[in-house]
């Protein structure tokens, strides 16, 4: 989810939503896919370039 | 009345959305870092058990034995043994980053997110599980 | 009449092994009848695709109803079927292909079955008799989790009819191979013997003995009822198992896969388990010179010896001598539990532990099965262990004090250890209390500790002396709110150090305060060498204060004003007396690990003194 998008469908929520105090936190889809980068970079040895080289014929 | 809560809601909303989507996951805990130490160890066994197709990546962020007929007879409870032990540690890591983020309900997305990455950055040759079942990269 | 020219044996119809075939027959080479006697010789069947390619020769007399029957098949096996007289029938085969049997018997197909079966069967009415060998057998399924390569043995069977029953024993050796039944993997070097007699559907086993590797001696004896699938009675005991083979190789891959690599097991079993009335009545668990250890060597239990029975209907006592108990480098000397062990549940009686100079007294302990799985509750308390032994034991700086702990509420699941009561060190003329303990994931790759502490009136005289950080007289309170530790290294607390309130004499050596000032970095000590104050020995003071709320791997620090902005300056010493001096720190925000080795660093700088 693309930080844009998110607000705009905050944005449009809270304003439907009027009156209710319930707080949502979003699931931050980005940050998490980042994090499992590095975790699995990690976990599997591969280099961010090793990764790349190895991944791409793949597809 | 109404008006304050609204703006209320809206300025706690676009704060927390700032703080999240912009921010990283906080992945450096203590607990995290012996859960990715084990992983790492372990991968060294699981590495030739995933290129020969014996173990295969789940699309629900777990590992499975995908065929066990690729290891020898007297192995095949060792392959057991690393599959569990790798589902642990992986159940684990997705909990532990949920709370390490304060959102100990994560887990289940975070579950679904890695289950995609691990996929997605699975080198060619590797058995993964798709919609449509087993498939080979 | 036909006299050795070709011909045709036809039959409508042919039925073994649970299916049919029709339109058999059998073409002969050699065909001869003469006076009720059928000689077929080099003949090929047709109509059974499964026996294409076979060679068969057939010689049976209609009058008397006896003959036999040879089958050559491809390669060398071969199959002698003797039909006597008196219908005794006698079966020689050798190297018979198992595959011939999934081709015949469909339910056996998915699971691929090879190998070649040689050896002899007679059966006459009354007495019938087996003697088989099994070479280069095996099996798999498709997914190959249920499986065996290699497979040798021999069986001999032997049964006799006495009136309605039959009486039977046999003898089995199973002596080369392996199979793996997920998730198990059981080699070869098993035999068994075992006689009883089958009736109707009652199937009684008078004796039998099974030898294996690791699992010792198992006898067994009872009677089953086949109809049901159930035991009516029975007495199964296992003597002398090896638990360093029989635990990970067939207990661990069933109860903890994920943890087979993490548990050491030693030790020897005995078991008795028995069924009376269809029902499972009690069990006999003794143990001897049995140990373990978790995680390498992070906790290890044993040598302990005992015995622990379990009856179905009235609670038995079991004990258990333990002769080692190690965790981390705390050794306790032996000790006896005495418990009684019910449905469900295991009551420990009150014991004492002994460690160090003090003890650890169980008041109350008992381990029930409840919806979530597993579940420990108790209550315990500590006769004072002297710091000075406690210390020494963990490789800490020694301390004088005592330890005491009193722990009414105790329960522990595999996802949690929470101690609900409080662990007193009485220490420097002061105390300090840890409540609220927990232990998070106290079985996981990293156990988590979370824990309130309060300490109060701690000498600081004898503080800093036993961590020789100069000289500092007087006292203090610390309060350690909402402490969390991995791997004994915090990661979460909010900690507040104050002087506590009172009249006393408050000095500080300028030793101690060059390393307070060296924790703010290496500059600020320098500063401090050069100045006039290194003509004083020591400083009086009126107040300490400091606070640090550790998150992230960062310490916010706050001194005696309290909270306050980052880039605002914070008291940590308030002089009072002559010559007065005040410690001031100017970076709120520290990286812990820094911080850390800035203290080590300092008291290291201690032990050698300084030439100036």
């Amino acid at each position: 989810m693309k930080p844009v998008s998110t607000w705009a469908a905050m944005l449009s929520l809270s304003l439907a939503m009027a009156g209710c105090v319930t707080i949502n936190i979003y699931f931050p889809a980005a940050a998490a896919e980042k994090a499992a980068d590095r975790i699995i970079d990690e976990v599997w040895q591969l280099k961010p370039d090793a990764a790349t080289k190895e991944g791409a014929p793949s597809r | 009345m109404k008006t304050i809560w609204k703006m209320l809601f809206i300025v706690s909303l676009l704060s927390a959305s700032l703080a999240t989507a912009q921010g990283n996951l906080d992945v450096d805990t203590p607990a995290i870092s012996a859960i990715k130490s084990s992983m790492s160890q372990r991968h060294a066994q699981l590495a030739p058990l995933y290129a020969s197709g014996a173990v295969g990546l789940k699309s629900d962020g777990s590992l499975a034995v995908h065929d066990a007929n690729a290891v020898p007879l007297a192995q095949r409870g060792k392959l057991n043994a690393l599959v569990a032990a790798e589902n642990n540690d992986r159940t684990a890591l997705y909990r532990e980053i949920a709370t390490a983020n304060g959102h100990p309900e994560w887990a289940g997305d975070i579950r679904n997110t890695f289950a995609q990455r691990w996929i997605d950055k699975a080198p060619g040759g590797w058995w993964v599980e798709g919609s449509r079942g087993w498939t080979r990269k | 009449m036909l006299d050795g020219s070709a011909g045709r044996i036809r039959l409508d119809q042919f039925a073994a092994a649970g299916r049919q075939w029709r339109a058999v027959y059998l073409d002969c080479r050699r065909l001869q009848l003469d006076e009720g006697r059928i000689q077929c010789a080099d003949a090929r069947v047709g109509g059974v695709p499964e026996l294409a390619g076979a060679r068969l020769n057939l010689d049976f007399s209609t009058k008397s109803r006896s003959g036999r029957l040879t089958a050559q098949f491809a390669d060398d096996a071969r199959l002698t079927a003797t039909l006597a007289a008196h219908g005794a029938l006698d079966l020689k085969f050798s190297h018979l292909p198992v595959a011939l049997l999934a081709r015949v018997w469909p339910a056996a197909a998915p699971w691929h079955p090879v190998g070649a079966l040689s050896g002899r069967a007679s059966f006459d009415g009354r007495r019938a008799t087996v003697s088989a060998t099994l070479e280069s057998a095996g099996f798999s399924d498709a997914s190959g989790s249920h499986a065996a390569e290699a497979l040798a043995g021999d069986v001999r069977l032997s049964a006799v009819r006495q009136g309605d029953a039959w009486r039977w024993d046999m003898r089995a050796a199973w002596t080369a191979g392996g199979v793996f039944w997920d998730p198990v993997f059981v080699p070869s070097g098993v035999s068994l013997l075992a006689e009883g007699q089958v009736s109707g559907q009652e199937v009684t086993l008078f004796s039998s003995r099974l030898d294996a590797p690791g699992v010792g001696d198992i006898t067994a004896k009872g009677r089953l009822d086949m109809a049901d699938r159930k035991i009516i009675e029975a007495e199964v005991s296992v003597r002398r198992a090896d638990l360093a083979v029989a635990v990970p190789q067939f207990v661990l891959p069933v109860v903890a896969p994920a943890q087979t690599e993490r548990w050491q097991v030693a030790g020897w079993l005995d078991l008795d388990v028995r069924w009376l009335d269809g029902e499972l009545h009690g069990v006999e668990v003794g143990l001897d010179q049995v140990g373990f250890a978790y995680l390498g060597q992070r906790f290890r239990v044993g040598p302990l010896s005992g015995h622990l029975p379990w009856h179905r209907d009235t609670p038995a006592q079991g004990h258990l001598q333990v002769d080692g108990l190690h965790w981390q480098k705390l050794d306790f000397a032996p000790f006896l539990l005495d418990m009684s062990v019910e449905q469900g549940r295991i009551k420990v009686d009150p014991a004492r532990l002994p460690v160090l100079d003090g003890a650890i007294i169980i008041d109350r302990l008992t381990v029930a099965k409840t919806e979530d799985g597993w579940q420990g509750a108790g209550g315990f308390f500590m006769e004072p262990v002297s710091m000075r032994a406690l210390t020494t034991a963990l490789d800490l700086p020694e301390m004088v004090g005592t330890l005491s702990a009193s722990i009414p509420g105790l329960i522990v699941t595999p996802r949690r250890a929470a101690l609900d009561g409080a662990l007193v060190i009485a220490l420097f003329d002061g105390y300090v209390q840890a409540t609220g303990l927990e232990v998070i994931e106290p079985f996981g790759l990293l156990p988590r500790l979370r824990a309130d502490v309060v300490a109060e009136h701690l000498d600081m005289a004898q503080l800093t002396e036993t961590f020789s950080f100069g000289a500092v007289s007087g006292f203090i309170d610390l309060a350690l709110k909402d402490l969390q530790m991995a791997a004994w290294k915090p990661v979460r607390f909010d900690a507040s150090v104050r002087s506590t309130p009172g009249d006393y004499r408050r000095r500080i050596s300028q030793r101690a305060v060059e390393h307070i000032t060296a924790l703010g970095g290496p500059s600020a000590s320098a500063a401090i060498q050069r100045s006039f104050l290194q003509f004083f020995n020591d400083f009086g003071y009126g107040e300490i204060g400091v606070g640090c709320r550790l998150a992230s791997g960062v310490c916010q620090m706050e001194g005696l004003e309290g909270p306050g902005a980052d880039a605002s300056p914070f008291t940590i010493v308030r002089g009072g007396g002559i010559p007065a001096l005040n410690v001031i720190g100017y970076n709120r925000r520290v990286n812990w690990d820094e911080l850390i080795a800035r203290v080590k660093a300092a008291i290291a700088s201690d032990a050698a003194p300084i030439i100036k």
